[in-house]
């Protein structure tokens, strides 16, 4: 007995002991913190924080990597609990919620084979990929139904998931669990900062679209008679549909499939009915938006591109000021555009819709004289967006003040060179960098070495060969120590305060892509062929979280925009063939607006700045149509123009009055609602 | 050197801890819904079984036999265990970090395992010499962790197909547990 | 209160059964219920140990710091097992014998840890023993009828009394470890589509 308790308790000491010092020795310090927010998460390890489990998370969570509201499951509750242990304040989380990507069940899609095997989503993606065509199409057998920890999701009568908004907790199961990844978190953010990828479903006129506008939706909306939704469903992308609506160059139009059969859907005359409807009935739809962030932005330039950019920035839950310099926002809305095309009145309404969505703008104010970049950054604006686009074009104007410098270092060439001409300006500093321009370029690199520079960089896109310079006038200027920089682009700018002080230049293969590592060369002053700035985001440089305070003088860099869909080039500031924002067309400027945000939206989360690398661009292959059948012809409506009589007697009364509700439904009906490869097959009776 | 390959062999497939001899079954069906989690489950068993073994042999044979305190195995061996268990969590924490976060979250589950335990109580019961009792352990937790495996593998192809709502989850795990004993029957009288 | 404590002892008899609605102690009811002799052994052994163990647990539950809890409820466990183990020996050595190292293995049994953590921890010690007796006594009624089952159709006996005919031809395959799965998974279906209603 007296053994055995002898035994057990020198067993049970020497645990304890080797224990107690092995923990002393073998300790790790694991903060408590992750312990106490463990607690709080519920447990459910969904992961829908996108981290591996709820523990995981809250290692995350208090290395400050994860954010107290991460967790998607818990909701507002949870988070709150969570920012209470972590002492934080916690932002407002816009809900995500499961979108289905796919528009057509079986019934309507074209399918290879028939599909009888088990039934899951996972096990029929393994023949093949499925039994419908379209390689993005909705297997329909309800993978992710069955995997919704949330029972927010059912299966429609057409073989498609149907989402439960009220259910859904934006956990991200079923974008996981579907095979084809078709099922997908939205939230209206997402949908700002969204551009069309090869991954998802989109028609033809979308895709054709400058704005990325889902014009199947609308028209959809249209046809059910819902012309308010039509209208939100546009601003989601283009909160200028008014304006759009009477000038666009409707590039979706020529892309839209009823041009195999007949004639295009007149898309834009029915985005023009929808958001007249509004208007008339005096109702301002706006896009939803985000919770608010606290953020601020200035954006310089009032036209379409800098009114589209601060709205969006706007709807994400930021706070946007335009700047503009006339007395009146609109820019080339306001100026360019005649009367009868675009009524004035119409035209305000657009802008005050923008304006009361939270829009700040102030006028009369000038770059470089009443404010400058450093002055906006100052002010605690997080990133300043040059959107002087295609009116800043200064050379239209006359009465120019050449001097005014309103990007730090940054002069158009075309100003130097008249400056010099007329004996003027001031002599440019030890480093000079010229961008583009033919001999007028070298001429400058010539004048600023008489005028002491040291350094004098001259840069070029082109390869030596392909430069607009002869061969022989390149070797001379390179005697003259001009040095120069073949496949090359400008990337970024930093300075300080009002100073330009480096200029990142990266090297550019043959195909356009990046090559090698970018590399930083000190730059006093840019000069830049082009006869506009370029679009361009100021941030400021240098700060941490932690100290809000900026320090003087102003550390800041510059970087620029993704480039859209048409870009023939996407690298470098001063990118060649880069429509977006060109006096072409207004759904450009809009489009560029609206990348402009979502470039800043990238930069804030801490990503880097570009476009999906799966994004459609130009030569981009996707899956198309050549042929409709069955679809029957139905005559386009034509649009309703006053009588040369009218017109005559009030030349400023617009001359497209509009489509007649009657005129819009009917057209709407001839939309084909397409996808990829699906579209709504109209009969010949279906009208009648 | 022969004698005890036939015990290798006789514990990984004939005497399949698992699935002959009924035990660890509770992590079976808790940790068999992954392939993952299977193979980090059958690695921290084999590391700790190991261990195991060979320390309750020792207490056994230096400390229990000779002072005739057998009654005091169970709750002796159970003690052991379970300090070295958290010894060894403590250890892989400190110094391996890397095997800790893959075997980490299987540990505490160990102690508990019992697989564990009853290897060590077989062991004693036949009566293995230490090396024999080295080859016996490992033996049986490389079965514990093949079953596993494959069973993961099976339940990974379960969840595609259309089980009837009653028989789901655990019922059909056990049913094609099941089956899967019966194949091991195969290798009865192999050695 | 008289009502709470008939309500932790019922739930163990239907609501939370072992090993089928807690899936739990799963070992054991596999490899002892060869014959309803030894599953009703061991459902009394296991009972035994639960309640025990369960009421001390709960008596000591306010003096057991957190971190070492989980030590200290096996090494009470364990005790209660080494007590179980001696008077099995001395009192039905065959049954003893026939289950052999399960009876140690109720140490590690997750029922009893899964009760002392869940419910003895938290609960004063007349609950406890409620819930320990409910649990223990659900066990056991699972374990004798799934030793039922396998004994009448694995040996054509029930406690070892013949019941088919001598012509009866066991079906040797319930006996066998496969039997037990598919038995047990078979039951466990039946339990879902009984409850479900």
């Amino acid at each position: 007995m007296i053994g055995g308790l002898i035994i057990m308790g020198g067993l049970g000491a020497l645990v304890g002991i080797g224990l107690a010092v092995a923990s002393k020795v073998f300790y790790v310090y694991v903060d408590p913190k992750i312990e106490a927010v463990n607690e709080a998460l519920p447990g459910a390890n969904c992961g829908g924080c996108g981290y591996p489990g709820c523990s995981s998370n809250a290692a995350a969570i208090v290395a400050g990597e994860s954010s107290p509201s991460s967790c998607v499951a818990g909701g507002p509750d949870v988070a709150v609990e969570i920012a209470e242990i972590m002492g934080v304040k916690i932002e407002v989380r816009e809900p995500d919620i499961a979108m289905p990507g796919c528009k057509y069940g079986f019934q309507d899609a074209d399918v290879r084979y028939i599909y009888e095997g088990v039934n899951d989503c996972r096990a029929a993606m393994l023949l093949d990929g499925g039994s419908k065509i379209c390689p993005i199409g909705c297997l329909g057998l309800g993978t992710c139904v069955k995997a919704c920890p949330f029972g927010a999701l059912s299966m429609g009568t057409d073989n498609l998931p149907v989402v439960n908004p009220g259910l859904c907790t934006g956990c991200g199961t079923c974008e996981r669990v579907c095979p084809k990844h078709i099922i997908t978190l939205s939230s209206n953010s997402r949908r700002f900062n969204h551009e069309y990828t090869t991954d998802e479903c989109s028609a033809p006129c979308q895709r054709a679209c400058p704005a990325g506008i889902d014009i199947p939706a609308y028209i959809k909306k249209i046809s059910e008679g819902k012309y308010l939704e039509a209208v939100r469903i546009i601003k989601e992308s283009n909160p200028f549909p008014l304006v759009c609506g009477r000038i666009c160059v409707q590039p979706c139009e020529l892309e839209c499939r009823r041009n195999l059969v007949d004639e295009p859907v007149a898309i834009n005359n029915l985005k023009r009915f929808a958001a007249d409807y509004a208007m008339k009935s005096g109702q301002r739809v706006q896009a939803p938006r985000a919770p608010e962030t606290g953020k601020r932005f200035a954006v310089i330039g009032g036209g379409a591109e800098g009114l589209t950019a601060a709205y969006f920035l706007n709807r994400l839950g930021h706070d946007s000021t335009v700047y503009e310099a006339a007395s009146e926002p609109g820019g080339i809305l306001r100026s360019g555009i005649p009367e009868n095309r675009l009524p004035r009145d119409v035209l305000d309404w657009e802008i005050d819709d923008i304006l009361n969505a939270g829009v700040q703008i102030i006028t009369r104010q000038k770059l470089g004289k009443d404010y400058s970049i450093e002055s906006l950054l100052k002010d605690n604006f997080s990133a300043v967006f040059i959107a002087t686009g295609g009116w800043d074009t200064q050379l239209v104007e006359k009465d120019r003040d050449r001097s005014l410098r309103p990007l730090p270092g940054v002069q158009l060439l075309i100003d130097f060179i008249l400056d010099r001409r007329e004996g003027k300006g001031e002599r440019p500093g030890e480093n000079v960098m010229i961008i583009g321009g033919g001999n007028a370029a070298l001429e400058a690199a010539r004048t600023t070495i008489k005028e002491g520079a040291k350094n004098v960089y001259m840069v070029f896109r082109q390869s030596r060969d392909d430069a607009p310079i002869s061969n022989g006038e390149i070797r001379r200027a390179e005697e003259e120590g001009i040095q120069f920089c073949f496949q090359s682009a400008v990337t970024k700018m930093t300075g300080e305060g009002n100073r330009l002080t480096n200029v990142e230049l990266a090297g550019i293969s043959t195909e356009g892509k990046l090559k090698g590592e970018p590399e930083l060369k000190p730059v006093d002053i840019l000069l830049t062929g082009t006869g506009r700035f370029p679009e361009l985001i100021y941030v400021p440089r240098g700060t941490s979280d932690e100290d809000e305070t900026l320090q003087e003088p102003i550390q800041w860099e510059t970087f620029n925009p993704y480039a859209g869909p048409f870009a023939e080039q996407d690298i470098g500031i001063f990118r060649p063939g880069e429509v977006t924002s060109d006096y072409r067309a207004v759904v450009e400027a809009i489009g560029a607006g609206r990348r402009a945000s979502s470039s800043i939206q990238q930069y804030l989360n801490g990503m880097s700045v570009e476009a999906p690398e799966n994004m459609i661009r130009k030569h981009t292959r996707v899956l198309s149509l050549d042929k409709l059948e069955p679809v029957s012809e139905l005559p386009r409506q034509e649009m309703p123009h006053l009588s040369l009589e009218e017109q005559l007697n009030d030349p400023c009364l617009e001359i497209a009055v509009g489509y007649s509700e009657e005129q819009a439904i009917k057209e709407s009906k001839r939309c084909l609602q397409c996808g990829l490869i699906c579209y709504r097959r109209v009969d010949e009776g279906e009208m009648h | 050197m022969g004698d005890y390959v036939l015990l290798a062999i006789g514990c990984i497939f004939v005497n399949n801890i698992l699935l002959m001899q009924y035990l660890g079954n509770c992590p079976f069906l808790g940790v068999s819904k992954k392939m993952e989690t299977a193979m980090g489950m059958g690695m921290s068993v084999v590391f700790v079984l190991v261990l195991a073994g060979a320390i309750t042999w020792m207490l056994n044979h230096f400390l229990l036999k000779p002072f005739g305190f057998e009654f005091l195995r169970t709750i002796s061996f159970i003690l052991v265990i379970a300090a070295l268990v958290q010894f060894v969590e403590m250890f892989l924490k400190k110094s391996i970090p890397a095997l800790y976060a893959g075997l980490g979250i299987f540990l505490p589950l160990i102690t508990t395992n019992c697989a564990v335990m009853g290897v060590c109580l077989i062991n004693i019961k036949e009566d293995y010499s230490f090396v024999q009792t080295l080859v016996a352990s490992f033996s049986y937790a490389a079965g514990f962790g093949l079953a596993l495996i494959l069973f993961a593998g099976i339940r990974e192809r379960i969840i595609l197909a259309r089980v009837p709502k009653p028989l789901q989850d655990t019922s059909i795990g056990l049913v094609s547990a099941g089956m899967l004993s019966l194949a091991f029957f195969a290798f009865k009288g192999m050695v | 209160m008289a009502k709470s404590v008939v309500q932790e002892f019922t739930k163990g008899l239907w609501n939370e059964i072992p090993p089928f609605r807690l899936v739990l102690g799963l070992c054991p009811s596999l490899a002892v219920t060869k014959t309803v002799e030894n599953g009703i052994g061991m459902g009394v052994a296991v009972t035994f140990v639960l309640v025990c163990s369960n009421m001390l647990i709960s008596l000591l539950r306010s003096i057991i710091p957190k971190q070492v809890r989980i030590a200290c409820f096996i090494v009470v466990i364990a005790t209660f097992v080494t007590v179980v183990e001696l008077l099995m020996q001395a009192f039905t050595y065959p049954l003893f014998l026939q289950l052999g190292i399960f009876i140690p293995l109720i140490v590690v049994n997750c029922i009893l840890l899964g009760r002392a953590e869940a419910f003895a921890a938290k609960n004063g010690i007349i609950p406890s023993f409620a819930d320990g007796l409910g649990m223990g006594i659900g066990y056991t009624l699972s374990l004798t009828a799934l030793a039922a089952i396998r004994e009448i159709l694995g040996s054509g006996t029930f406690y070892n009394i013949p019941v088919f005919g001598p012509s009866f031809k066991p079906f040797a395959f319930m006996v066998q470890a496969p039997g037990a799965f598919i038995c047990l998974g078979l039951m466990l279906c039946i339990m879902n589509m009984l409850s479900r209603k």
